[in-house]
């Protein structure tokens, strides 16, 4: 079972943390909702669960539900540009379908 | 899929339900746009990595028009139609910038009502020069955001009155933007410092803008912002500031009247030369009234202090009537925040420290705090925060009636927490009187011609009774965006009449129906302007790549495949020279179907290069 | 009988704004005293900072902002709430005014214009107020200004006090002796308002 982080999505969540002045690292998850079935949640960690997996990025924490984890089993968090537009991009080997703008999927 | 951003725990969207929120400072130098991306406000940068844009607006010929840098560099050579510091003309009449009319190179159009100014591209009214501002705003955000934002909150000087507030709501919708809320530009710094540094206690924001001052007096506890006064001036700004160095400038080059480009020529040195000022202690100014004519002159920041010291002057009053209006004295004072460009002058800064008897606080940029504040709240009031934020804000200028003898008597008094409510009783004065015209005024002033009016109209269907007898009943009803409802009832009957109040000097409603019809025809005009961009580099696209499997494999045609793959081509390059976007996908779409034996024979020949040598059982695995 | 919620039907606390339920913000009651839409029972005693976070608290959740994307109708209940709230700020804070709501329940109309006022040493007391007033501002007396407000400050905390002992029971029994004391209070308002403005008046010279 692994997650990874891209180099700069490491840097992005580390200077996001750095902004915002408080946080032991991000939350990735899935939760049911949305066209396709699933969608994914990406939140800062104030406070984290007992049942928490933690993946360890150099000093970045990723915190994982073990529910969740079965869905996002080998995903990469990618941090990319697109023109102006900024932002985190799962590369999730689960996904067998997703819906048009690729918010909410099937695995 | 569309790109996420972190969230605060607990905060993620569902699909789809992702509430963008822009916050946005409508300045009269500058503007600019900012929302809160992972849960840090960030202003917007454009492609050149720049996030202040020049409020300069410039109608070019054939219909175009340019914004912010381009229009500033072209203001010398073009100001008739080069409309800067547009934020001035908001809500106001022809009368009310005659004062500022000899400083200005528009060409006024003289009539009763809004103010416009003619410019090539024809009368424009200074919403719709605005509207252009924010549409380049908003076209920042939705690339940056990757996508349309769902509201904006946009920023107005607190002292603003209701026409003014209206003239920038109206600009707003022009530009397509649904508006959350508007916000008074010092509450917004005080969100963005508040926020920021987890302070409590009572604060000052002294925000001098290129155009306007205001000065208010907060109170935050708890995360509610509550405003206790506010007091300034809309006609007050860093731009007077260049025109006292312009002013400066005329005397010394001997050559008292000068034309608008001229003048608009010293307002930039004049700018450039306040500017450097904040960092060095002189600056070489080269005057060149025409070529062989010209004279070196130098600017000190001592006489610089001086040429300015009468427009600092003029905000010290404003900040004496807020602090007694918020029954506070200087020493209550826990902070005083700058907020502006304007606010970056050496010598204002120590006037400012030598009346609040402490140091300003500077720490977050002054040229962002504003956009940063709205984000804030744009991003509270769609939805994305769990945090208690409240802003509690007043109204900045009394609401009355007229009354008999042309006087002003006060409904709803200045600095009254909004949203507020008064209602108040009068009386018919003629016997039979059936009808009663009511006058909405606003300002500080006891005589009607002393204030601004807002509004006039009359309530009808009075039963006839003796003079005195009828009780009139009008009650005001300020919202939390401080725009204004008034209803009448008369009590005895129940006659009512209910106005929205337009001021007179913003559109009415026909107007605005007018211009966004408008601005839909051009949407129309850009629309297909994208489909014939879009076309042409899909047709070329499709000859491209048929050039490189031609290349290779033309001999898997025969004669007559491949004249009529030759005609589908000639065509659809003749087509691409023209304009007309669905003759461009039609002629595409036939060289497709032209070339569909070609595609498949190589398909099929690729295919057999690599079963070659292979068994089938290789295959079935 | 206890008021329920429009939504959920539970019995609404006070002031009867919002479900603690289902979270419904419930329609405007214009019949509401100021007292009981902040949810507080009639008196002249009141504390000024706790009546503050009192209402900043409730219109944490009736602001019209909170409502910026409800439907037009809680729109509107809010906008009225929210309203209201702001004038039982305004009103009760004060104790002028807090006094001369608290008569005007008991139909005494103090401060009314047709109220004669007969205490010739309260007229004369006023007149002489006026004319160190006058002489102050006449020589732009600064330092004269600051004593005659502690002067006026003083008076005005002990017709305050008067007032408390006054309103002490509800309804009031001695309402004349009472709006004898508000018109005097309302006097040194006025006075200290305009002691404000003239040394205001100098300061922008």
């Amino acid at each position: 079972m692994a997650l990874t982080l891209s180099e700069s999505a490491v840097q992005q969540v580390r200077k996001s943390i750095a902004k915002r002045g408080k946080g032991l690292g991000i939350r990735i998850g899935v939760k049911t909702s949305g066209c396709s079935g699933l969608s994914y949640v990406m939140e800062f960690v104030d406070t984290p669960n007992p049942e928490d997996m933690v993946f360890p990025h150099d000093d970045v924490s990723l915190f994982v539900d073990p529910k969740s984890l079965i869905y996002l089993d080998g995903t990469q968090l990618d941090f990319t540009r697109e023109g102006l537009n900024e932002g985190f991009r799962f590369n999730n080997p689960n996904v067998k379908d997703s819906c048009g703008c690729g918010e909410s999927f099937t695995t | 899929m569309a790109l996420m951003q972190i969230a605060e725990p607990g905060m993620t969207a569902d699909p789809h339900q992702r509430r963008l929120a822009i916050g946005i400072d409508l300045g009269t130098t500058h503007s600019l746009v900012a929302s809160v991306l992972s849960a840090v406000p960030t202003v917007m940068r454009d492609h050149a990595g720049k996030y202040l844009l020049p409020s300069v607006v410039r109608y070019l010929e054939n219909d175009e028009v340019s914004v912010g840098y381009p229009a500033l560099a072209a203001a010398g050579q073009d100001p008739h139609n080069t409309i800067a510091s547009v934020k001035r003309f908001m809500g106001r009449g022809h009368a009310d910038v005659q004062k500022l009319a000899g400083h200005l190179p528009y060409d006024l159009v003289p009539d009763e009502g809004m103010l416009r100014l003619r410019t090539r591209a024809g009368e424009k009214s200074p919403v719709e020069v605005s509207a252009e501002i924010l549409r380049v705003l908003k076209a920042l955000a939705v690339e940056t955001l990757g996508a349309e934002p769902e509201g904006a909150v946009i920023t107005v000087p607190a002292y603003f009155d209701e026409a003014q507030r209206q003239a920038t709501k109206d600009a707003a919708r022009l530009a397509g933007l649904q508006v959350l809320r508007l916000l008074a530009e010092p509450t917004a710094a005080a969100v963005a410092y508040g926020l920021d540094k987890k302070s409590e206690g009572l604060f000052a924001i002294y925000d001098l803008g290129g155009g306007t001052f205001d000065i208010s007096i907060l109170r935050l506890q708890a995360g509610v912002f509550e405003v206790l006064a506010t007091a300034g001036d809309t006609a007050l700004g860093g731009d007077d500031m260049d025109h006292a160095i312009a002013e400066w400038l005329i005397a010394e080059s001997g050559s008292p009247q000068g034309d608008p480009v001229w003048r608009r020529q010293l307002l930039q040195q004049a700018r450039q030369a306040k500017e450097a000022l904040t960092e060095q202690e002189q600056v070489p100014i080269h005057l060149e009234r025409e070529a062989g004519n010209s004279r070196a002159l130098t600017l000190s920041r001592k006489q610089f202090a001086e040429l300015i010291q009468p427009v600092l002057q003029r905000t010290l009053p404003a900040c004496r009537r807020a602090l007694r209006d918020a029954g506070l004295k200087v020493s209550d004072l826990d902070g005083v925040v700058l907020v502006g460009g304007a606010t970056r002058v050496p010598a204002l800064r120590s006037l400012v420290a030598e009346f609040f008897q402490q140091p300003p606080l500077t720490d977050i940029d002054p040229d962002q705090v504003v956009a940063l504040g709205a984000a804030i709240q744009a991003d509270a009031l769609v939805g994305n925060q769990r945090e208690d934020l409240l802003l509690m804000d007043v109204l900045p200028l009394s609401l009355g009636l007229e009354t008999m003898g042309g006087l002003v008597e006060k409904i709803i008094p200045r600095n009254t927490p909004i949203p507020a409510a008064k209602a108040q009783e009068f009386t018919t004065f003629k016997d039979g009187q059936t009808a009663m015209s009511i006058h909405v005024l606003q300002g500080e002033r006891d005589l009607v011609q002393d204030c601004r009016s807002l509004a006039r109209f009359s309530l009808r269907g009075i039963p006839p009774m003796v003079a005195g007898a009828a009780r009139i009943r009008v009650t005001f009803q300020v919202d939390a965006d401080g725009l204004l409802t008034v209803s009448a009832e008369e009590s005895s009957t129940g006659v009512r009449s209910e106005v929205i109040v337009k001021p007179s000097f913003g559109l009415d409603d026909a107007e605005i129906a007018r211009m966004l019809q408008e601005s839909f025809a051009h949407g129309a005009e850009d629309v297909s302007q994208r489909r014939l961009a879009e076309a042409r580099v899909e047709g070329e696209r499709v000859l491209e790549a048929l050039q490189g499997a031609l290349q290779s494999d033309a001999a898997l045609l025969d004669a007559t495949e491949q004249a009529c793959l030759d005609a589908a081509r000639q065509d659809l390059q003749q087509c691409l020279s023209g304009s007309d976007a669905d003759a461009i996908q039609k002629a595409a779409e036939a060289v497709e179907a032209a070339a569909e034996p070609l595609v498949q024979r190589r398909m099929d020949s690729a295919l057999q290069r690599a079963i070659a040598g292979r068994s089938i059982d290789d295959l079935g695995d | 009988m206890a008021d329920s919620c429009i939504q959920c039907g539970a019995e609404l606390g006070v002031p009867p704004a919002f479900c603690h339920i289902c979270g419904t913000i419930q329609p405007f009651r214009p019949e509401l005293s100021l007292f009981a839409v902040v949810g507080l029972p009639a008196s002249f005693d009141l504390d000024a900072q706790s009546l503050r976070e009192r209402v900043l608290d409730l219109q944490k959740m009736l602001h019209p902002d909170r409502f910026a994307h409800a439907d037009a109708t809680k729109r509107r209940y809010s906008l009225e709430w929210s309203t209201r709230l702001n004038e039982a700020l305004a009103i009760l804070r004060d104790p002028l005014k807090r006094a001369d709501y608290l008569l005007r329940a008991q139909g005494v109309d103090a401060l009314g214009e047709q109220v004669k006022v007969a205490d010739p040493a309260l007229l004369m007391s006023q007149m002489m107020y006026r004319e160190r007033l006058e002489d102050l501002l006449a020589a732009k007396d600064l330092q004269g200004l600051e004593a005659l407000r502690t002067e006026v400050t003083a008076a005005g905390d002990k017709a305050i006090e008067k007032l408390g002992i006054f309103l002490k029971t509800l309804p009031c029994s001695q309402s004349a002796a009472a709006g004898a004391v508000l018109r005097e209070l309302q006097f040194l308002d006025k006075l200290e308002d305009e002691i404000d403005r003239g040394e205001e008046s100098l300061q922008n010279l």
